[in-house]
This record gives structure tokens, sequence and C-alpha cells, in this order.
């Protein structure tokens, strides 16, 4: 007797036999206030322009293919940089060595007349600028001027600027690592003399 | 397990192990929808794409401290819409755009620079009224015209009030109609 009445509420369970998404009926009212406010908005738009109403609404702009299945590769506390000045190739070659000669300048003690390496460097250096386009050294420019007031340091706290980590966030470790080298010979050459 | 809601994509957000899926599933749910107000906008790929990731950086940014007593939809708009704004007026600095009479940037060339424009095409002509619009009142033609945003969500998102903004889009409808039948 049990089982029977068992069965027979399962069959008077109004879901019988059939099931619905999951969720389904959490987010029914909103999917019925969307169209609602579609089919208002579509009114309002017959009756200010039957015209524009009958337009089909496709966008004619294109996509490069598969725009949109591109997995999102965001990191957990820094975000990756959007328009990397240092994903241009020219411009990671001119500013490491515009680094690099700037610091044997340095080591070199202000000299007033550049020679040997140091004199190869700025020659190097000389050569990419000339062989920038119009473009790219207006660019360069923006870059190498951008922010500066002529009364910065050279003493960057990297840990305390978020800004520099994102700025260096494409410079691989190895770059990051030999520029550091550099920088500690210098610094240690300077302080021995 | 695919998040349905918005409010559990948020919860979902609020954990740290289910911070970044949670987040992945957010930009999925809108990516297309925002990446086409800001393509109306800027028009041009390259320009939308950047746009698109400084909107979503910004999101991911301030998503935990959003207050889940305004809409996450009428959010993300106002972050994308700011993030257009601002990317036009860079151009304008730059004096990479021409301007409209009003000083507002005219997209018109861009548009006819794209890979398959064809100007004897309802759809482009109708792409060529849309920037011959004001900038605003381009926002407020785009977001009601094709994502049929309500005029309560669209004054949060433009803090401009609905009256202004149904006179607007009046106004809008009114010279895209006029732009369509007359050039």
């Amino acid at each position: 007797m049990t089982d029977r009445q068992t069965i027979n509420n399962e069959l008077k369970d109004p879901r019988m036999p059939y099931s619905v998404p999951l969720g389904y009926f959490e987010g029914l009212a909103e999917q019925v206030l969307t169209r609602i406010r579609q089919e208002e908005a579509k009114e309002e738009l017959g009756t200010l322009s039957p015209l524009l109403q009958q337009l089909s609404k496709k966008q004619p702009y294109s996509t490069p293919v598969g725009y949109f299945d591109f997995p999102v590769n965001l990191p957990a506390s820094e975000q990756a940089p959007v328009r990397s000045l240092f994903s241009r190739t020219w411009i990671r070659y001119a500013v490491a060595a515009s680094v690099i000669a700037a610091g044997i300048f340095l080591w070199m003690g202000r000299a007033e007349q550049p020679t040997g390496n140091a004199k190869n460097v700025i020659i190097e250096v000389k050569q990419d600028i000339q062989q920038l386009n119009e473009k790219e050294e207006s660019l360069l420019q923006e870059f190498v001027s951008a922010g500066m007031t002529g009364q910065e340091t050279a003493q960057i706290d990297i840990q305390e600027r978020a800004a520099d980590k994102t700025l260096l966030a494409d410079v691989s470790e190895q770059e990051l690592n030999e520029f550091l080298e550099q920088s500690e010979f210098i610094t240690s050459t300077e302080t021995n003399e | 397990m695919p998040l349905h809601s918005d409010a559990e994509i948020l919860l979902a957000f609020q954990e740290p192990a289910k911070k970044e899926s949670a987040f992945t599933q957010l930009v999925r749910k809108y990516q297309e929808r925002l990446y086409w107000h800001v393509r109306r906008m800027v028009v041009v790929h390259d320009d939308a794409n950047d746009v698109i990731q400084n909107v979503w950086i910004r999101v991911w940014k301030g998503l935990e401290n959003f207050r889940s007593d305004s809409q996450l939809y009428t959010w993300l708009y106002r972050i994308a819409t700011n993030e257009c704004l601002s990317f036009l007026d860079q151009q304008k600095r730059k004096g990479a755009v021409s301007l409209d009479q009003e000083g507002g940037v005219n997209l018109s060339e861009q548009v006819r620079a794209e890979q398959y424009f064809d100007a004897d095409k309802a759809e482009w002509k109708l792409q060529l009224a849309i920037q011959a619009l004001p900038e605003k009142q381009k926002l407020v033609f785009t977001l009601r015209y094709y994502d049929e945003m309500p005029y309560e969500e669209m004054s949060r998102v433009l803090e401009t009030s609905e009256g202004a903004l149904k006179a607007s889009y009046h106004h809008a409808v009114k010279k895209v109609e006029d732009y369509l039948l007359n050039r």
C-alpha cells in the first residue's frame, strides 16, 4: 500500500517525466523581463522610424577569425600590459642600447669624449636611431620624454612600483638578469674607484 | 560547471580558488556585447581590442569591490563607455581622427576603410549615419538601437536623465533616417 502511495505521489509530480535545464526557473523572470525590454525598444523604434525598424541589425564589421574563442588569461595579481612598448623589437634594442650606453658613460667616470667600446656602442645607437622612420622616431621621443620633469633620480624601488612591473612584464628573466649583472658591475667598479 | 547568473559569478569571484574561472565566465558571458558596443564607437578592430582589454582589466581590479545593489551589466557598460570616451579623447589630442562640427570624433573615414565596406549596402550606410552623430548621441543611439537598453539603465550608464536620453534618441533616429534617405 505504501509503495503504491509512493508511486502515485511520484506520478503526480508535475515534473515527471520531463526535465528542465539547471537553474531554469531561477532565470525565467529575468529572461521574460529581457524580452519585455526588447519588445519595448522595438515598438518605440517602429513608431519613430519604420525604415530603421526594417533594417538588419547585423554588424557589417569583421573581426579576426576565432577572436572570441581565445581563452581569457589574466594573471591573478598583476595584469599584463595591453599595449607594451617593449613588444616592438626596435624599441627593445634601442632602449637596451641606450641603457648600456648610459651605464658605460657612468663607468667611464663621466668622460667628456667616449672612447673604445663606449664609442662603438654610441655609434650603434646612433645608427639604430637613424634607421628609425619618422613615426617610430616620434614614438621613441614620446617614450623617452613621457612623464619626465627633469627632477627624476635613477633610484627605482621595483618592489613598490607596480607600474614598473607592468612595464617590464614582457622583458624576459634572462634580459633582466643580464641588466642587473651589468648594473652591479658598474656600481662595484664606481665604489672601488 | 558553468555559472548561470551574475550573482553566482560574483559569489565565486570572492573565493580565491574560483576567482579566475569566475572571471573567465564573466568575460565569456559579456565579451561580445561589450566588444560590439566598443567597436561601434571606435570602429577599428585593433582599437576596439585595446579598449576592451583595458575594460576587462578595470573590471578585474574593481569586481571585488563591486556593490551588488547595482546591476553588473550596467556597471560593465559604464566602464566600457568611459574607456571608449577616454580613447576617443586621446585620439582627438593626438589629432589622429577628424572632428565633427561640435568637436566630436568623426570616424566616417575609418568606416569607409573597413575591409568589406560597400557604400551601396544599407548596413554600411547605417554605420556612416551613426558616425555622423555627435558622440553622446551616438552612444545613446547604439545603446538603444542595438543593445535595446532600457532608458532607466542607460541613465545609470551615461549619468543622464531618462527624459534627456529619450529626447536624444528620438533626435538621433530622425537624423539617421534623414541620412539614409537623403545621401
